[in-house]
């Protein structure tokens, strides 16, 4: 199997989402050593573009939640977790390989930083 | 002639006697007195010669004994003279050891000065990174009690707007 056709395998169950655990295991059967390590990189890839997790801290409300809702495309499968201590106040929200963050612990962690920098 | 035959001398007697004598003195004198003269006079020879050896004998021995005195008076010496350049030479060394010494010394300590200003430059540092990141460690604790459930509503709804507006840098995993 082609690397390409790997990819396309994997993007295809990420985005299908309702794969059972039994067709999994049979596809991944067919896969060999170095394959399923092919597979098992574009997979993890596919699942992190798809998510997008959102930490906040406090309560949200329905209508934050589709402000959240409207940055993105309907496909994104949205996780909204409530992380005080890392957050503090505001919110981070990552998606695939990037990280929007509104935080005030993202504030402070920068003015600290550049006293450590500067040291 | 009677004188002589009372008294028992017999002419004829006498003289084969005298023959007799004379022969045997002649055989005596050819083969006994010319060997023994030889060997005398051999023996004379070689006493004399032992004698001349001797005095040559005594004397190389006084020369070899004056000859040994030499050498060992200039073995004396240049012992004498190679101690002396020796002595000199230890003295010198032990100079320039002690002075090498000094220096290394004062090295080591320039060194360990150093060592001690730049240990106590990065001690510095470090303990302000400590501070820092001890800071960072009690804020990330206490912070969340300084803002109310309030707080964070309107932080976050406020957060949420400028996202949507655009008014973000986006950062990477």
């Amino acid at each position: 199997m082609k690397k390409a056709q790997i990819k396309e395998l994997a993007q295809s169950i990420v985005s299908y989402d309702g794969i059972t655990d039994e067709t999994l295991n049979w596809i991944l059967s067919k896969l060999n050593r170095s394959q399923l390590k092919i597979f098992l990189a574009f997979l993890t890839t596919a699942v992190k573009n798809k998510n997008v997790n959102i930490f906040y801290a406090g309560e949200i409300s329905q209508g934050d939640k589709d402000k959240v809702f409207s940055l993105f495309s309907p496909e994104k499968k949205f996780v909204f977790i409530k992380d005080d201590e890392s957050v503090v106040a505001g919110v981070r929200i990552e998606y695939g390989d990037f990280v929007l963050d509104y935080s005030v612990a993202q504030i402070v962690k920068r003015i600290l930083s550049s006293i450590r920098e500067s040291i | 002639m009677e004188i002589l035959h009372t008294f028992g001398l017999e002419t004829e007697l006498f003289l084969f006697q005298i023959i007799n004598f004379l022969i045997i003195a002649g055989i005596l004198a050819k083969f006994l007195y010319k060997p023994l003269k030889n060997m005398l006079e051999e023996r004379k020879r070689k006493i004399a010669q032992s004698l001349v050896d001797a005095d040559n004998a005594k004397e190389i021995l006084e020369n070899a004994g004056q000859e040994k005195k030499k050498i060992l008076s200039k073995a004396k010496k240049d012992a004498d003279e190679l101690a002396a350049v020796i002595k000199v030479q230890i003295a010198n060394e032990k100079q320039k050891a002690e002075e090498q010494a000094k220096e290394r010394a004062q090295q080591i300590i320039n060194d360990a000065n150093v060592r001690a200003e730049v240990e106590l430059e990065n001690v510095s540092r470090q303990a302000g990174k400590m501070s820092v990141d001890l800071s960072e460690k009690i804020l990330s604790k206490v912070f969340d009690q300084f803002f109310t459930p309030q707080d964070k509503q309107q932080i976050l709804s406020r957060a949420l707007d400028a996202l949507a507006k655009g008014n973000y840098e986006k950062g990477s995993n």
